[in-house]
């Protein structure tokens, strides 16, 4: 019925039953009912009891929060959680953007290559690879023998902030890399030609049109990457040391092992509360709704 | 919370899942302790208790809880007809939901023993002594609510290749890194050692540990900071021994063991090492309470524990379970007289009653 009223508007519509089509319930909207009862119960009903036992237990208030933040070791452990989600997010946009770019100027067997490299780790699982890091990195690891041989020596390379930042950034650089390449593939390299038959040296031409061009999928991947780094937890216990602890293994701590539901939940709602603000602050800056849409619409 | 909201329901539905039988099994669980005494006033035997029940052991997973099913479990079952379902690792976290909803799903649990008496009869159910003999069990690690596993020891090891002849002789050279140089590794976690190494190191007797004085146990542990890492898990402490990436350790006897069979250069010094244990108990409103202490008292029994010592380097808590080993495994038994003579007994009482704060404390002075 919806679908012959609509046709029977024309081709175009007029400016109500144009509004009006996109409010009325589409059939093929009803396949998103399974996905969105799925985040309901599995999502969005956890994280509402985890808030709320955070007020009640052990008793009603704010004394959860309190505590926190009059416990200096937890404020320290705040800080450093989001000082070494930046960390990695900066070595992943280092490391992605330039890799990225490869993947759009080389021959398409090359890009074959080039996306398995960055996907390959995406199907081992996260304990292996980490211990396969510790293998690789400890002090009698291949790498510092490597190191000792050619005469560099032998260098700390975990149970520390390099391991924890090698480890993340390993796991969390597709990523990085997946967005960038989704927005650089799609940007118009003739413009560049353009900006150089303008009088542009190849160097400004990069800086003032690709780059400007490849934020949206900057922004993206950046904030993928840095969320997705505050709630790590595996990749730090095993790679670093207890003074490179992120805020998920406090929340562990108080959860199962000194069964204190309502701070635990606390530390959670304080760390979601710091990342919503914290993109808050970067949407007045950048719009991150572009990052995420096509580009083609901009340009 | 969830009950009353049930209970504010339509009289229909509710009456209807109590006919279901759901209702009636939560009641069940609720008064469980008069209902089933009742039941059960006319037998302790573990035969009927046990025959055509199914039960849920839970352990810690990997190499031991393997070791529990061919030991334990397996012969029970064709022994007895009963049935296990499995799961784990033990977490204390799930007990305590279980037992806040009232669906115990877990029957018989093993766990460490401080939070065995920090929860007794607030998780846990208290052990039916008409049905587990504990007369063959040390006596100091029996408590209310539990009864012991196995026995280990939270031992030194060191790197027999760097310290040739002149080894490390306890804690007091463990923390003395003039005579003995290298990276030392300790367990990240407050009740695994640190602070019963730092004290004795510190001149503490054995027998003054507890209770433990914070401040001069981080006093002591500062002095190695830079020196010292830390392993999170079992399998983390046998792969720093095999890898030789520290020099001296605290470790699980039983990774250590593993660790020397793979090769590892390490070796024990058993001075001052730390005896500790594992124990069962049973999470409070299960629906099979009595068939849960039967099997705890055929695990417990000399046959169950000889077996779990003969697949696993664990010792036996019975006094009559004589383990067919030998070799390197049996000079890794805390059960052994040059062990035992060695061991430092750590207080489990004051653990369960001040794990909270030992714990918070320990992590504020890692996280600095």
């Amino acid at each position: 019925m919806a679908a012959t009223a609509a046709r029977a508007e024309g081709p175009r519509g007029s400016r109500t039953g144009g509004r009006l089509a996109a409010l009325r319930p589409n059939r093929w909207a009803l396949l998103a009912l399974p996905a969105l009862a799925l985040v309901l119960i599995a999502f969005a009903y956890p994280v509402f009891d985890i808030l709320r036992r955070s007020f009640t237990e052990p008793v009603a208030g704010f004394d959860n929060y309190r505590q926190f933040f009059e416990t200096p070791a937890y404020v320290t452990i705040l800080r450093r959680t989001f000082m070494t989600a930046a960390i990695v997010t900066v070595v992943c946009l280092l490391l992605g953007y330039p890799y990225a770019y490869l993947m759009t100027i080389v021959r398409p067997r090359w890009k074959i290559v080039l996306l398995a490299v960055v996907l390959v780790p995406f199907w081992t699982s996260l304990m292996v690879r980490t211990y396969a890091w510790i293998v690789l990195l400890q002090d009698t690891g291949v790498v510092n023998d490597v190191l000792d041989a050619m005469g560099v020596g032998r260098l700390s390379l975990i149970r520390n902030t390099t391991g924890v930042t090698i480890g993340m950034t390993q796991i969390l650089l597709p990523f990085m890399v997946l967005p960038l390449y989704s927005t650089m593939q799609g940007i118009d390299r003739r413009l560049l030609h353009a900006a150089e038959g303008l009088g542009a040296p190849p160097r400004t031409a990069f800086l003032r049109v690709y780059v400007p061009l490849s934020l949206p999928g900057v922004t993206a991947g950046v904030t993928l990457v840095f969320i997705l780094a505050l709630g790590f937890y595996v990749t730090p216990a095993l790679l670093g040391s207890p003074q490179n602890a992120l805020l998920s293994q406090l929340v562990v701590q108080q959860v199962s092992q000194l069964l204190n539901f309502g701070s635990g939940g606390a530390m959670a709602a304080i760390l979601l509360a710091a990342t919503l603000l914290l993109f808050a602050l970067v949407s007045r800056v950048v719009r991150p709704s572009r990052a995420f849409s096509s580009l083609g619409s901009d340009t | 919370m969830r009950r009353n909201w049930s209970g504010s329901a339509s009289a229909m539905l509710a009456a209807a899942v109590l006919a279901a039988g759901c209702g009636g099994d939560e009641n069940g669980g609720a008064k469980d302790g008069d209902v089933q005494g009742q039941q059960s006033s006319g037998t302790t035997d573990p035969a009927q208790l046990l025959k055509g029940k199914t039960l849920t052991f839970v352990s810690f997973g990997g190499a031991y809880q393997e070791a529990q099913t061919k030991a334990m479990l397996e012969p029970a079952e064709s022994r007895f007809g009963v049935k296990f379902k499995q799961d784990g690792p033990t977490d204390y976290a799930k007990i305590k939901t279980q037992v806040a909803a009232q669906r115990v799903s877990w029957d018989v649990v093993d766990s460490d023993p401080f939070f065995a008496r920090q929860q007794c009869n607030k998780l846990l159910e208290p052990i039916d002594t008409m049905i587990v003999d504990t007369s063959k069990m040390p006596k100091e690690l029996v408590s209310e609510c539990a009864v012991p596993s196995m026995t280990y020891s939270y031992v030194m090891a060191y790197n027999s290749e760097k310290y040739g002849a002149n080894v490390p002789q306890g804690w007091k050279d463990f923390f003395d890194t003039q005579k003995f140089p290298g990276k030392r590794a300790l367990w990240n976690y407050s009740q695994g050692g640190g602070y019963e190494a730092a004290l004795l190191a510190d001149g503490v007797p054995p027998d003054k540990l507890f209770p433990i004085d914070y401040d001069r146990a981080f006093k002591k542990l500062d002095t190695i900071k830079k020196d010292l890492v830390f392993w999170e898990s079992g399998a983390q402490s046998q792969q720093m021994a095999e890898s030789g990436e520290v020099d001296m350790m605290l470790i699980w006897s039983g990774r250590l063991y593993n660790a020397v069979e793979n090769g590892s250069k390490f070796k024990p010094q058993w001075n001052e090492n730390m005896a500790v244990y594992d124990v069962f108990m049973v999470p409070k409103g299960t629906k099979n309470k009595d068939a849960a202490m039967a099997f705890i008292a055929y695990a417990t029994g000399p046959e169950a524990q000889a077996a779990l010592t003969e697949n696993i380097p664990y010792a036996p808590i019975n006094s009559d379970a004589k383990p067919k080993v030998g070799g390197l495994l049996k000079s890794y038994l805390p059960t052994e007289p040059e062990i035992m003579d060695k061991a430092v007994l750590v207080d489990q009482q004051w653990w369960g009653d001040n794990y909270d704060d030992a714990t918070q404390r320990w992590t504020a002075w890692q996280a600095g």
